[in-house]
């Protein structure tokens, strides 16, 4: 039997665990509702038994052996996961959110790009019902410019959604740089304060948290080797270990858009989850094929209404006509190296020119013929002027790759010329469509169209008729109706009519964001459900700290009341003397 | 299972949330009175929608040009019609006179009476409608009928036609398939075979001014004759004309009731059932308000209360 002091040290070890005890339970509910807390939870042990020479043990007190934190690792790696795939959903479902609003189709607010198409064809079909009125004329070239405005605007839009995703990239690889460098500071700090078994709690929690973020923003993976490090890989690619942390760059490519890269090796990053994927996805493949939709659309308009408008005649005629577009090299062969963004359009076939006194009567019409693989813009402007030569009524020069055609010194005051044969022959041959000559749009897709000044400037020239004939309505009716016609559009296999082929992309856009909607709420519930489980496990309830707050409590009080009753047994015990 | 303040917490957040927007989004329906606002809202219905819409707006197009040819052609019948009661008045001043007890004096001045009826035959032929010339072919803005007359300025020699020509065809788009033929040339109406032919009205009206000027009774009954098969042409135009307005109103009656189906099926689709939301509105209210109250209460339990 020991002395009656060792019993007093009972009483003392008691006290002092319960103490600890105590704190850590403050601490838990102090910290209830921090972000990334994970609970604590004292273990205590009993100190060594000594003998006492009666062959007997005794128990010498409690000793607190460690304070642990109670989280769950295989959640952590589960959740990290998700919250990956989370943070891709998020990103992507906001910019299929976004392509919406700027489609606009089913609002009240604002004009969406169905009815201004719509608007156009009925300005053209009105048109047709009464050629010769210059109000009518007025409103094809406003309803024209407002559909290429329309086009320009949501071009703008895509393009400016691009560009915002591209900021994105780049600030979230700054975050993600940020957090890396935190994450290797407390990697370092975790392996210089742990002591085994003991581990830095604290530490360990905010690291848990920034994984948690780092998940999130990049898809990252992690290894946890035990030695109180944690390696973190970006799809496979270490992003930290132990003391080293790899940062990523970003690098302008050829298109102005982020590359995202590693700073040491300036490989490729290619995110495998997070934010970073998304924002990636959303500016590499989504929004770029709604802009290529949309330019699609806008082309086919351009070149099936100026195919038709410059085979036709408006009120008034030319009495000069320069070409919308240049050539990179007069010389060069018109359908293939000249540069023409319609050069596809341009084959074996023919234009005329037809010359008008100020009666309106024929002068003179010649045909200008036109041969795929041989005809530059020079040997054009050269016929031009071989066929005039003899009445010196036209002429046609070339300069700065464009053409100019011209009344000649021969042409009687008043007269004008027409692109038009005056039996109604147009031009077979596709040159007019991919020059821009006596063209109602100029521009070769969403971003360049336009109504072409000349149009704007003189909407008498606005082609209307197939002959000279102010009621001929014969072209503005065509062009009325090609809102029936069907074309393969852009990459489509099937032909469609414009109105179909926007329905088409609007259906498209609603399905792949209604798609990407529900993955997201889905996506939502299994990272709350994993969420839910893991402060299930690692949260502070305060009903439960409570309660050991009491059973502590009275833990304390009767080690103290233990304390007290050794002290009478040695005040009795000091008595006897 | 265990469960901890902040579980309580977040779910309750997250629930609060989630019936929020319910109730935001049935009171967008109200206040909105559609169904979708964003085409992933449903895609299929939403690009029905647009195709009804489109599909109406062209059909609205094709029900204005409807009523402008339908217009045109009201005019150029009752043009026609003028025309045909001028041929008869003209018939009738020649027939008083084309019996053998008619002297020359009285055919002279019944050939005054032509001349003059003849040149608001001209003028009528010559009639604009919304500043276009009804005769005039696809050249609508010149004058298709020039009256030329003798030296005095008082008899008129000879009506020439516009040298471009006046028997351009005009139509409008009706539908996406039909262009319907909407004008009536001057050619078809005064010249079927072209100017100076023996059925060229003008011709046949000066003809027979001559013939009562020159007391010639042969001549007189041949272009009494024409002119009253000129009269039965004029008829037989009219008719065709009356024909096309028929044509054009049922074509119009047709596109009406396409038009009224379209907005029916795009209504269905599109608009709200303003009982039903307001019913959906409801529920989600009352949903929202049982999710309030019930946080509200679970939040305020603490073992602390009780220690």
């Amino acid at each position: 039997m020991g002395t009656i002091f060792s019993s007093l040290n009972v009483g003392r070890l008691g006290l002092l665990a319960q103490q600890y005890a105590m704190h850590v339970l403050g601490n838990n509910i102090a910290n209830v509702n921090t972000e990334g807390y994970t609970r604590r939870r004292v273990i205590m042990a009993p100190t060594s038994s000594v003998e006492f020479g009666s062959g007997l043990f005794f128990g010498t007190g409690v000793k607190v052996e460690d304070v642990q934190r109670v989280r769950d690792t295989f959640l952590d790696v589960y959740l990290r996961n998700e919250l990956g795939t989370l943070g891709t959903l998020d990103k992507s479902n906001a910019a299929y959110k976004q392509i919406e609003t700027i489609f606009n189709e089913l609002s009240d607010q604002g004009r969406s790009l169905s009815t201004v198409m719509t608007e156009f064809w009925d300005a053209w079909q009105t048109l047709s019902t009464e050629p010769e009125n210059s109000a009518m004329r007025q409103t094809v070239v406003s309803n024209g410019a407002s559909l290429a405005s329309t086009f320009q605007h949501m071009r703008d839009r895509l393009y400016g959604l691009r560009m915002d995703m591209n900021t994105a990239v780049s600030t979230t690889v700054e975050e993600v740089n940020t957090l890396a460098a935190q994450l290797q500071e407390l990697n370092a700090q975790i392996v210089a304060s742990e002591n085994e078994p003991h581990t830095a709690n604290d530490l360990r929690d905010q690291r848990d948290l920034i994984v948690d973020q780092l998940s999130k923003l990049a898809g990252v993976t992690t290894r946890d080797f035990g030695d109180g490090e944690m390696v973190v890989f970006i799809n496979g690619q270490m992003l930290v270990s132990g003391n080293t942390v790899r940062t990523l760059e970003t690098a302008v490519n050829a298109d102005g858009l982020y590359e995202v890269q590693w700073s040491d090796t300036g490989g490729a990053v290619d995110p495998s989850g997070g934010q970073l994927k998304g924002l990636l996805d959303a500016r590499d493949t989504t929004i770029p094929s709604y802009i290529t939709r949309v330019d699609a659309l806008a082309t086919q308009i351009i070149k099936e209404i100026n195919r038709l408008h410059s085979q036709g005649n408006g009120l008034d005629l030319y009495t000069t006509a320069t070409s919308g577009v240049a050539v990179s090299d007069p010389d060069a062969v018109l359908d293939s190296a000249a540069g023409l963004a319609f050069e596809d359009e341009i084959s074996t076939g023919s234009f005329w020119l037809a010359v008008y006194d100020a009666d309106g009567t024929l002068l003179e019409e010649q045909e200008i013929s036109i041969t795929a693989g041989v005809s530059t813009l020079n040997t054009v402007a050269a016929e031009i002027n071989a066929d005039f030569l003899a009445n010196g009524y036209l002429q046609a020069s070339v300069s700065n790759g464009e053409i100019t055609i011209d009344l000649d010194a021969g042409a009687p005051s008043g007269a004008t010329f027409s692109f038009v044969k005056s039996d109604g022959t147009g031009d077979t041959s596709g040159f007019l469509l991919a020059m821009e000559l006596n063209t109602f749009f100029t521009g070769e897709d969403a971003d360049t169209i336009d109504v072409s000044s000349v149009i704007q400037n003189n909407p008498s020239l606005l082609a209307t008729a197939s002959s000279t004939a102010p009621g001929d309505n014969t072209i503005a009716l065509a062009i009325g109706n090609v809102r029936n016609d069907t074309f393969v559009i852009g990459a489509d296999t099937d032909a469609r009519t414009f109105d179909s082929y926007h329905e088409m992309t609007v259906s498209t856009l609603g399905i792949e964001s209604a798609r990407e909607g529900s993955l997201l709420t889905n996506q939502e519930n299994v990272v709350e459900a994993f969420e839910q489980q893991r402060q299930s496990y690692s949260g502070v309830n305060l009903d439960e700290e409570l309660t050991q707050l009491i059973s502590v409590e009275h833990a304390y009080t009767a080690a103290a009341r233990y304390i007290t009753t050794i002290d009478k047994m040695l005040d009795d015990l000091l008595s006897i003397a | 299972m265990r469960v901890t303040q902040s579980m309580v917490t977040s779910t309750a957040t997250i629930y609060l949330m989630r019936d929020l927007d319910r109730l935001q989004a049935a009171q967008q329906k109200i206040a909105t009175g559609k169904n979708y606002t964003l085409a992933s809202d449903n895609p299929i219905a939403a690009t029905q929608i647009l195709h009804y819409s489109s599909r109406i707006a062209e059909s609205e197009q094709y029900r204005r040009a409807i009523d402008s040819g339908l217009a045109w052609n009201e005019m150029t019948s009752s043009a026609l019609t003028q025309v045909e009661e001028l041929l008869s008045d003209i018939l009738d001043v020649s027939q008083a006179v084309s019996d053998g007890a008619a002297t020359s004096a009285e055919r002279a001045q019944s050939a005054g009476a032509i001349n003059q009826l003849l040149e608001e035959l001209v003028m009528l032929a010559n009639r604009k409608f919304k500043g276009k010339y009804i005769f005039g072919g696809d050249e609508t803005l010149t004058a298709p009928f020039t009256a030329n007359y003798d030296d005095a300025g008082t008899l008129v020699t000879g009506v020439t036609a516009n040298p471009n020509g006046i028997d351009g065809l005009w139509g409008y788009l009706v539908s996406d398939v039909d262009t319907v033929t909407i004008n009536t040339p001057g050619s078809e109406v005064f010249q079927p075979n072209g100017e100076g032919a023996n059925d060229d009205v003008f011709v046949i009206l000066t003809d027979l001014r001559a013939a009562h000027e020159q007391n010639d009774l042969d001549a007189l009954h041949t272009q009494e004759e024409r002119l009253r098969e000129a009269i039965l042409s004029v008829a037989d135009v009219n008719a065709g004309v009356g024909n096309r307005i028929n044509h054009l109103e049922s074509i119009g009656e047709d596109l009406d009731a396409a038009v009224l189906s379209y907005e029916a099926q795009r209504s269905e689709l599109e608009d709200a059932d303003i009982a039903e939301a307001i019913i959906e509105y409801n529920t989600a209210e009352n949903i929202y308000q049982a999710a309030l109250a019930s946080t509200a209460r679970i939040l305020q339990f603490s073992l602390a209360d009780y220690i």
